[in-house]
């Protein structure tokens, strides 16, 4: 966001549908034993590589974390695998994923097509212990 | 009936039906609905969120979250995908 540009500091997100993102960012985090986190915000000039960073500020968490993060302002998607994760969600996986997000971005449905995709990527990722590693 | 009568009945109550239902409609129109509509820009700032934790235990494993702009840590980046709308 360009520096003199107003923005608001209170929750994009009312406290309903900040109840069905973390609902859905909890279980599937726990389904798959994943950590998807999700990112809300302006991703610059440089969309993927601000994505991969942010991930890589995951720190130790990094390599086991999924990272979604949309832009709405740019209308952009970006979705993050580390070293772990990338095994259970391959690419093509996160782009079926995207593809279902942006459909709902689309219609203007934010939060419906967050839930949708991390339902995905928790249904694609499938448990931990049937996944060998 | 009356003429008053039919005027209340066949006037008043509709009227009534069409000021209840104004009444509910505009009572809530002024509360702040930030509906996202996409090509209008986002005047938020970034959010992130995390999975709630299993426990405290592991709530105390989890790092602090540092600013994207400070020392470039290493790439963990593997793979994953981009889409626009």
């Amino acid at each position: 966001m360009a520096p003199g540009e107003s923005t608001s500091a209170e929750s994009p997100f009312s406290a309903k549908q900040l109840a069905r993102l973390d609902e859905a960012l909890t279980l599937s985090s726990r389904e798959t034993s994943v950590q998807f986190s999700l990112y809300v915000g302006e991703l610059g000039a440089n969309p993927r590589r601000q994505a991969e960073q942010l991930h890589s500020g995951l720190g130790a968490e990094a390599p086991d974390s999924v990272l979604v993060a949309v832009s709405p302002g740019e209308r952009r998607l970006e979705i993050v695998t580390g070293e772990q994760t990338a095994k259970r969600l391959p690419d093509r996986a996160c782009a079926l994923a995207a593809l279902s997000m942006t459909a709902s971005f689309n219609g203007g449905d934010l939060v419906g097509g967050i839930v949708n995709g991390l339902r995905m990527l928790a249904d694609q990722a499938g448990k931990p212990s049937l996944t060998p590693r | 009936m009356s003429i008053v009568e039919t005027l209340l009945v066949y006037v008043g109550i509709p009227a009534a039906i069409y000021a209840v239902i104004a009444v509910l409609v505009f009572a809530r129109g002024g509360a702040k609905t930030t509906r996202y509509r996409p090509g209008k820009p986002w005047a938020h700032e970034p959010v992130w969120y995390l999975p709630r934790p299993v426990s405290v235990a592991r709530h105390a494993a989890v790092p602090e979250l540092t600013a994207g702009a400070s020392a470039a840590p290493a790439r963990t980046a593997r793979g994953g995908a981009s889409g626009t709308w």
